[in-house]
C-alpha cells in the first residue's frame, strides 16, 4: 500500500471540517426551531459528529488493525 | 550519625513527605492570603485545606521524583535514566523504582499496614460492641471508628490486589516488567499520600458516614470527610491507572506462544479485574469530586431543593461498588486457581470454562449495582431486571468453585499452608455466595438490607475472596519473592487459628441480622449480647492470626530455610526462574509451548526456558 | 541490528498507542457519567437563557482547533516541522479562544442559572469538567512544542506530538457531545 501524499492527507482534513460544519450547523438549526422533542434528532446526530473525529483524526482504527 | 541523616533524605519517601508538607502550607497559605486580600473570610477550613492538598500532593510527587523523567523527556530527545535502576539493598524500596517486583513489594507491604490498622480499628468497636451501651467509648467515636475501618479496608484491598497484580503479571506472562514501568512507579506512589490523608482525617474531626458517604450526611460531616474523599480520589486515580498498565502488558507482552488460553487463570483474573478498574473507577471518581463541588461550591446535586437527588449518589457509588468488589476478589479467586492445581498434582478441571467464567463475572457484575438500592427508593421498574442479573453472576461464580472441587477430588492432596488457606477460602466464599441470595431477591432484602447479614455476607466474600486468598498468596509466593521459606508449622498454626476464628466472629452476624440488629448501630437489645460476645472473642483470634503471619515474615525473612527455585515443582513460568527473581525476570523470553496446569500428565510442560535459567525443565512432569 | 532496533521501536509504538487509548476510553466513561446526570437530574429541560449561538460560535472554534491539530500531526509524520509548528501553535491559540468562550458564557450564566441552582450545577461541572481537560489539552501541546519533542521529531519519531493530538481531539468529541446535550435539547 502505497503512502498517500501529505497535500492527499491535509485535504481529507478539510473534508472532515465540513462535513462537521454541516453536522452542528444542522444540530443548531434543530436546536433553536424545534421546540419539544428535539432531543431524539440531536443524539442521532452526535453520531455523524463524533465518528469523523474518531476514525479519520484519531485513527481509531489502531486498535484493532495493525498497518506500518 | 550525619552519615545516616543523609540516608534518611536520600529516601524518595520522605523527600516526597517533607516537600508535600512545605507545597501543602504554601498552598493553605496562599489561598488564605487570597481569600483576605479577595475580604472573603480568611480563613475557611474547607476550601483552603483543599488547595493545600492538591498542592500538598503535587509537590509531593515532584519531591518524591517521581515526575523526574517526563521532565527530562519534555527536555531532551534521549531523556537519561539515572536514578533509575542502580539502587539495591532495603533502600529501594523507599525510594522511586520502577522494577515492577519492587513495586509490587510496596503495594504489598502498605497493604498489610493498612490492613493492620484498619483491623486493629475493628477490634477495638467489637470491644465497644461485646455489651450493650456504652464499654469503652461513646456513640461518636464508635461511628467514626466504624466509617474509618470500613474505607481503610476498602483501600488496603485495592492496594493488595495491585501488589499481588503487579508483582505476578510480568513473570506469569514471560515480560520483562509492566509495559509502563514509570506509571506503575506512579500509581504505586499515589497511594502513601492517601493513607496519610485517611489518618489525617481524624484529626479533622473524622467522618461518621460508614464507607459509603451517603450525602446528605457525607454533605454535613466535618472537615475529615473532605480529606477522606480526596484520599479515595487518589486511590481511585492509582487503580486506573493501574489497570491501564495491567491491560496494556497483557495485550503486547506476553511471551512468544502465549496465546489468550494458554495464559494462567490469575492473568485472566487481571484482565478482568483492570476492564473493571478502568471503565467504572471513573464514576467513583466523578461522584467524589461532585460530592466536594457540594460541600465546597454549594452545588445541588444531592439537594432536592434545588433538584438534586441523594439517588443519583447511590447509583453511581454503586455503579463502581459493586463492580468494586469483583476487583477486590477476582485476583484472589485467580489465586485460588492457581494454588489448588499445584497442590493437588492434577490439571485445573475445566480451564476454558474458569477462563472465560472470570470474564463472565466481571460482566455480569456491572448489571446489578441497583440491589444495594431496593430499600433505598430506586426506580421500580428496576427491581426485576437486576435481582435476575444478580442471581445470574452465581453462575460463573459457581463453575470456579465447581471446578476447584473437581480439580481436587482425587488428586494427591498436599496439605501444605497455601492448599489450606486455598481450601479455607473456597468454603467462606461458599457461604458468602449462599448468604448473598436471599439478599439478591428483592423480596427476602427488604427485610434483611442494612442488618448484620450484610455485614456478614460481605466479610464472607471479601474474606474467602481476598484476605485467605493472600494468605494462601503469601505462604505459596513468599519463596519465590525472597529466596526463603516461611515457617511451615507457624502456618499452620496461622492458617488454624485464622480459620477458626473467621466462623466464630462472623457465623453469629447472620443470626444477629436474622433477629433484628441493624448495622452499624452502637447499641443493641440485651438479648443480643452473646453473639455479639463470640463474635468479638472470633475477631481477636483474626488479629493474634495476623501477629502470627507478621511474627513468620519477619522471622523467616532474617532466618527462613533457603528455597529452591522452584519448591512446589510448579509448571508456571515465575517458578522457571530463580528464586528471587532476577532483576529483569527473563534476560531471554521463554517460549511458550503448552497448557500451564498439566499437573500429573507425563512428559508434559507449559515453556520451554532458554539456556542458562534456574528452571531448564521448564517444571516439566516426571515421565 | 538496524533491523532489531526497528521493530522495537514498532512495537513501542503500539504499546503507546494502546496505552493511551485505553485512557481516552476510561475517561470518556466520566463524561458519559457527567451526561447521564444531566438528564438524571435535569431530564430535557434548558434555561431560555442559555446562549446558544455563543455555544455555536465556541463549538466552530474547538472544531477548526481539532483541524490545525490534525494537520500538524500529519505534519510532524511526514517530517514537515515548519508546517507541524505553525499548526500547533494556531492550535494552541484556538483552544485558548475557546476557554474564552467558556469564559463569557460563564459570566452570563452566573447572572441567569449560577451554579447553586439546579440547571447551573450540571451546566457548570460539564463544562467546567471539560475546560479542564482543555486546560492540559493545551499543557500538553505545549510539551509537543519544547525540545525534547522537536528533537525526537529530526529522528523520525513523532509519537510525542501524535499523543497531545489525540488527546486533543478526545476532548473535542467530548464537547461533541456536550454541546447538544446543554444548549440545544428540548
Amino acid at each position: 500500500m502505497s503512502k498517500p501524499s501529505l497535500a492527499a492527507k491535509l485535504r481529507l482534513g478539510f473534508y472532515v471540517l465540513g462535513a462537521l460544519m454541516v453536522v452542528e450547523v444542522t444540530e443548531y438549526v434543530i436546536g433553536t426551531r424545534v421546540k419539544r422533542g428535539a432531543w431524539p434528532y440531536l443524539a442521532i446526530l452526535t453520531l455523524p459528529g463524533a465518528l469523523p473525529i474518531l476514525y479519520y483524526f484519531m485513527h481509531i482504527k489502531q486498535l484493532w488493525h495493525h498497518e506500518e | 550519625m550525619r552519615k545516616a541523616i543523609a540516608v534518611v533524605l536520600s529516601l524518595g519517601l520522605v523527600r516526597g513527605m517533607l516537600v508535600g508538607m512545605a507545597g501543602a502550607g504554601a498552598g493553605m497559605g496562599v489561598t488564605v492570603l487570597l481569600r483576605a486580600a479577595l475580604g472573603l473570610s480568611a480563613w475557611n477550613p474547607g476550601p483552603v485545606v483543599a488547595i493545600g492538598t492538591i498542592t500538598g500532593v503535587l509537590a509531593y510527587l515532584a519531591g518524591l521524583g517521581a515526575f523526574s523523567y517526563w521532565i527530562r523527556w519534555a527536555l531532551v530527545a534521549e531523556p537519561s535514566k539515572e536514578g533509575e535502576r542502580h539502587r539495591y539493598g532495603w533502600t529501594r524500596y523507599l525510594c522511586v523504582d520502577i522494577n515492577h517486583k519492587v513495586i509490587g513489594i510496596q503495594y504489598m507491604a502498605t497493604s498489610i499496614l493498612v490492613i493492620m490498622v484498619a483491623g486493629a480499628l475493628a477490634l477495638i468497636f467489637r470491644i465497644e460492641l461485646s455489651t450493650p451501651g456504652r464499654t469503652i467509648m461513646g456513640p461518636g467515636l464508635y461511628n467514626r471508628f466504624m466509617s474509618l475501618h470500613g474505607i481503610s479496608m476498602v483501600a488496603a484491598t485495592l492496594i493488595g490486589v495491585s501488589g499481588l497484580m503487579n508483582y505476578l503479571l510480568p513473570l506469569m506472562i514471560g515480560a520483562r516488567d509492566m509495559a509502563f514501568p514509570r506509571l506503575n512507579a506512579l500509581s504505586y506512589w499515589l497511594i502513601p499520600p492517601a493513607v496519610v490523608l485517611l489518618l489525617t482525617s481524624q484529626a479533622a474531626g473524622g467522618f461518621d458516614t460508614g464507607w459509603t458517604a451517603y450525602p446528605p450526611l457525607s454533605i454535613k460531616a466535618p472537615l475529615g470527610m473532605q480529606l477522606m474523599l480526596t484520599a479515595f480520589y487518589l486511590v481511585g486515580l492509582s487503580s486506573i491507572l493501574g489497570g491501564i498498565n495491567f491491560l496494556t502488558t497483557i495485550f503486547k507482552l506476553r511471551a512468544p506462544g502465549m496465546s489468550f488460553f494458554r495464559m494462567p487463570i490469575f492473568v485472566w483474573a487481571t484482565l478482568a479485574t483492570a476492564l473493571l478498574q478502568i471503565v467504572f473507577t471513573q464514576f467513583i471518581g466523578m461522584v467524589l469530586i461532585m460530592l466536594l463541588l457540594e460541600r465546597l461550591l454549594g452545588l445541588g446535586f444531592f439537594d432536592p431543593a434545588r433538584e438534586g437527588n441523594v439517588l443519583l449518589f447511590q447509583h453511581f457509588f454503586w455503579f463502581y461498588s459493586h463492580p468494586a468488589v469483583y476487583i477486590f476478589v477476582l485476583p484472589g479467586l485467580g489465586v485460588i486457581s492457581e494454588i489448588v492445581p499445584v497442590f493437588s498434582r492434577k490439571p485445573l478441571f475445566g480451564y476454558k470454562a474458569v477462563a472465560i467464567s472470570t470474564l463472565g463475572i466481571a460482566v455480569g457484575g456491572t448489571m446489578v449495582w441497583g440491589h444495594h438500592m431496593f430499600a433505598a427508593g430506586m426506580e421500580p421498574y428496576l427491581r426485576i431486571p437486576i435481582m435476575m442479573t444478580t442471581l445470574l453472576v452465581a453462575v460463573p461464580t459457581g463453575v470456579k468453585i465447581f471446578s476447584w472441587l473437581a480439580t481436587m477430588w482425587m488428586g494427591k492432596l498436599k496439605l501444605d499452608t497455601p492448599l489450606l488457606f486455598a481450601m479455607t477460602s473456597i468454603a467462606v466464599f461458599l457461604v458468602g455466595g449462599l448468604t448473598g441470595i436471599p439478599l439478591a431477591i428483592v423480596a427476602t432484602d427488604l427485610d434483611l438490607t442494612d442488618t448484620y447479614w450484610v455485614v456478614g455476607h460481605f466479610h464472607h466474600t471479601i474474606f474467602g475472596g481476598f484476605v485467605f486468598p493472600l494468605m494462601a498468596a503469601i505462604y505459596y509466593w513468599f519463596p519465590k519473592v525472597t529466596g526463603k521459606f516461611l515457617n511451615e508449622r507457624l502456618g499452620k498454626l496461622h492458617w488454624g487459628i485464622m480459620t477458626v476464628g473467621f466462623f466464630t466472629s462472623y457465623l453469629p452476624y447472620f443470626w444477629l441480622g436474622l433477629n433484628g440488629m441493624r448495622r452499624r448501630v452502637y447499641d443493641y437489645d440485651p438479648g443480643l449480647q452473646p453473639m455479639h460476645l463470640v463474635a468479638t472473642v472470633g475477631g481477636f483470634m483474626i488479629g493474634l492470626g495476623f501477629l502470627l503471619l507478621l511474627s513468620n515474615l519477619l522471622v523467616s525473612a532474617w532466618r527462613g530455610a533457603r528455597a529452591p527455585a522452584n519448591p512446589w515443582h510448579a509448571q508456571t513460568l515465575e517458578w522457571q526462574v530463580t528464586s528471587p527473581p532476577p532483576e529483569d525476570n527473563f534476560p531471554l523470553p521463554p517460549q511458550v509451548v503448552g497448557s500451564p496446569y498439566s499437573y500429573g500428565v507425563p512428559g508434559s510442560v507449559h515453556a520451554l526456558m532458554p539456556p542458562g535459567g534456574a528452571g531448564e525443565d521448564g517444571g516439566k512432569e516426571a515421565t | 541490528m538496524a533491523v532489531i532496533a526497528h521493530t522495537a521501536h514498532k512495537d513501542k509504538l503500539a504499546i503507546h498507542r494502546l496505552g493511551l487509548w485505553l485512557f481516552i476510553i476510561s475517561d470518556s466513561f466520566l463524561f458519559l457519567g457527567l451526561l447521564f446526570s444531566r438528564f438524571y437530574l435535569q431530564g430535557v429541560r434548558r434555561p431560555p437563557e442559555i446562549n446558544q449561538p455563543l455555544g455555536l460560535a465556541i463549538s466552530i472554534v474547538l472544531i477548526l482547533s481539532s483541524l490545525a491539530a490534525y494537520r500538524g500531526e500529519t505534519a510532524a509524520a511526514y517530517g514537515d516541522i515548519k508546517r507541524f509548528r505553525r499548526n500547533i501553535l494556531l492550535t494552541l491559540g484556538l483552544g485558548a479562544l475557546f476557554l474564552v468562550g467558556v469564559g463569557l458564557e460563564w459570566s452570563e450564566a452566573f447572572r441567569s442559572f449560577p451554579p447553586s441552582t439546579g440547571y447551573g450545577t450540571i451546566f457548570f461541572t460539564l463544562t467546567g469538567f471539560h475546560a479542564f481537560h482543555v486546560v492540559t489539552g493545551l499543557l500538553a501541546l505545549t510539551v509537543a512544542l519544547l525540545p525534547g519533542q522537536r528533537a525526537r521529531l529530526q529522528e523520525g519519531n513523532s509519537w510525542g506530538v501524535e499523543a497531545v493530538v489525540k488527546y486533543w481531539h478526545f476532548v473535542d468529541v467530548a464537547w461533541v457531545f456536550i454541546f447538544p446535550t446543554l444548549y440545544l435539547v428540548s
